[in-house]
């Protein structure tokens, strides 16, 4: 009987011995560089937390393998997925797409290079629903804009499980594009709404 | 065999690099998000910003600034590197113009980027992506007396909870405002006034900016895209702002079919269009096609593929109905189309009509026979004359 109550007892005290660590490493967690907490012995305390602008881009790659001259594949029906974007920040932003300046266009055949056919984007729901405001956001293929941004997402929610946004991508390779491995990276700019 | 071993050791390297890369994630902020300071001639001013790198790996950026004003910034650091899960630090300096002739909003960007290098990654068509955030410098040039700038957000519809418009007003003027006050209105889809709503009652100091609020719960509306206007009145002073919203149902409509003439004794494919009036993504969405002649017997019955349908969209489904043995004539097909735990269902008159493929097939065999007849005759022409000719020596 003795050394089963002394078995609970052990048992007992490290369950406490880890909630108690627990609870103090909640609490360290608690204290981020963005939040500034002052106050007095009293009890009254100000808290300021001040706003920030965060993106991610949770897909950052779209491959689309071996594709013929002439014809056309999109991302729309996952094959392969396309960019998934997510409001990481504290602020509705709204987030622009170019290509990046250090990036050649994708095709340079005929009717390739930059805002063209050859290569688009949209904007699409990702499966937790709207997220952007759709009356500014665009939402049919629109021609990538070469290094000039344009606003794909307007309105790009932060609230959790309400944060996220598909890129749809679409690409037309010229009849008369070169054969070999075609590429072009494109940057995604957030800023506040 | 070495050469062999060299080229598979070569791709599965290759295999792996793409495949971490592809599962790298791409994340940057920047904080304070904005910083607004009221116009003042020749001013100097210092601003910290915070970079932050929430990623397990080392991230390099590039910082820079644009915009109206980004001629008055002095950068420090163009550049830097954030280890992982660390938040790097910049300062700027800041002076102001001597004088601005216009009233307004002058919008100047400090940005940051992460530095790609090259092109996108992988074999075949591949696209690559980096992130970069922007954190704006608003240098406000007042207007003469009374002026203020609005926006209106719509909160989210949950069902049984009332709708929250918010009206978000910044005061622009020089003088303060004494009174401001809102009035939502609320346009259905025909563009009907269907509801006046009455916001909170504020008074604002120049500079500052400030909220009103209007609650609304929305009670037997059909769906659709409706419109809400709201007019701010600060001090007998009118400003307007508008946004659109939608009103959902966990509803989706079956709007047409590809075709309504079908041929006998094929397999002829088809499509359902569909149209989503919900807010989220619909899953597992099938439609079950029943088709009834005259005597309200069914005579055929089949399905589609599960599919699924974005918010608000509309899309095509494929089905395929065989019309082996069924008879030429006019039936009315029922589409139900099943959704979670949910149906709606539309009907259409098909017609079966003569299969063009088959009168083909006897315009083909009929002229192969008239060919061939015509060919037996030639021979037996030629036949005769030979014989003829034969007797006639």
């Amino acid at each position: 009987m003795k050394e089963i109550l002394r078995i609970i007892f052990i048992f007992g005290s490290i369950i406490l011995l880890f909630s108690t660590i627990t609870i103090f490493k909640e609490d360290l967690m608690l204290k981020q560089p963005l939040i500034s907490i002052t106050g007095n012995i009293i009890g009254t305390a100000n808290v300021t937390i001040i706003s920030v602008v965060e993106i991610t881009l949770v897909t950052n790659s779209v491959n689309f393998g071996t594709v013929t001259a002439g014809s056309s594949k999109n991302t729309t029906t996952n094959n392969p997925p396309p960019f998934l974007l997510r409001n990481d920040g504290s602020v509705k932003v709204n987030v622009t797409i170019a290509r990046s300046s250090n990036s050649t266009a994708l095709f340079n055949g005929t009717g390739g290079g930059d805002n063209t056919t050859s290569f688009q984007f949209e904007a699409a729901v990702a499966t937790e629903g709207i997220s952007a405001d759709p009356a500014c956001s665009i939402s049919t293929w629109t021609n990538i804009p070469g290094t000039n941004p344009l606003i794909v997402l307007c309105r790009f929610n932060y609230v959790d499980n309400n944060d996220e946004a598909e890129i749809e991508l679409l690409i037309r390779p010229p009849s008369d594009e070169p054969p070999g491995t075609k590429s072009e990276s494109l940057v995604f700019i957030a800023s506040e709404a | 065999m070495i050469k062999m071993k060299y080229k598979i050791i070569k791709i599965l390297i290759c295999m792996i690099f793409i495949g971490l890369i592809s599962i790298q994630v791409n994340s940057i902020g920047i904080s304070p998000s904005r910083i607004i300071v009221p116009f003042e001639p020749n001013m100097e001013k210092s601003f910290t910003y915070y970079i932050l790198n929430r990623e397990d790996t080392t991230t390099n950026v590039q910082i820079y600034t644009t915009g109206e004003f980004s001629d008055y910034v002095t950068l420090y650091e163009t550049s830097m590197k954030i280890g992982p899960g660390e938040t790097g630090q910049f300062t700027i300096d800041f002076k102001m113009p001597s004088f601005i002739t216009e009233p307004g909003t002058y919008d100047t960007r400090i940005g940051v980027v992460e530095i790609v290098g090259g092109n996108g990654i992988g074999a075949g068509s591949s696209v690559g992506a980096v992130t970069g955030v922007e954190s704006q410098l608003y240098i406000r040039v007042p207007y003469p007396g009374k002026y203020i700038s609005t926006r209106l957000e719509i909160g989210k519809l949950v069902v049984n909870e009332p709708m929250i418009f918010k009206i978000i007003v910044d005061s622009l003027g020089k003088e303060d405002i004494d009174s401001l006050s809102g009035i939502i209105k609320v346009y259905d889809p025909e563009k009907n006034e269907i509801t006046k709503l009455d916001t909170d009652i504020k008074n604002l100091k120049a500079g500052e900016t400030t909220e009103l609020y209007a609650k609304w719960t929305p009670k037997d509306l059909r769906p659709g895209v409706y419109k809400a206007v709201a007019v701010v009145n600060y001090d007998g002073k009118i400003s307007e702002t508008e946004s659109e919203f939608n009103i959902g149902d966990l509803l989706i409509e079956v709007v047409n079919i590809s075709q309504k003439t079908f041929e006998q004794g094929k397999i002829n494919k088809f499509d359902i269009g569909i149209q989503s009036l919900w807010n989220e993504i619909i899953d597992n969405i099938y439609a079950e096609i029943k088709v009834y002649d005259n005597n309200k017997n069914i005579i055929s019955e089949f399905k589609t593929e599960n599919t699924d349908v974005r918010p608000w969209s509309f899309k095509d489904i494929n089905a395929y109905w065989d019309t082996t043995n069924v008879p030429i004539g006019t039936y009315n097909a029922n589409i139900i189309l099943n959704y979670r735990g949910k149906q709606s269902q539309e009907n259409f008159e098909f017609n079966v009509v003569k299969s063009k493929g088959l009168d083909m097939i006897y315009l083909i065999i009929g002229g192969l026979a008239l060919v061939i007849i015509l060919l037996i005759i030639f021979i037996l022409i030629i036949y005769l004359k030979y014989k003829k000719g034969v007797k006639n020596e």
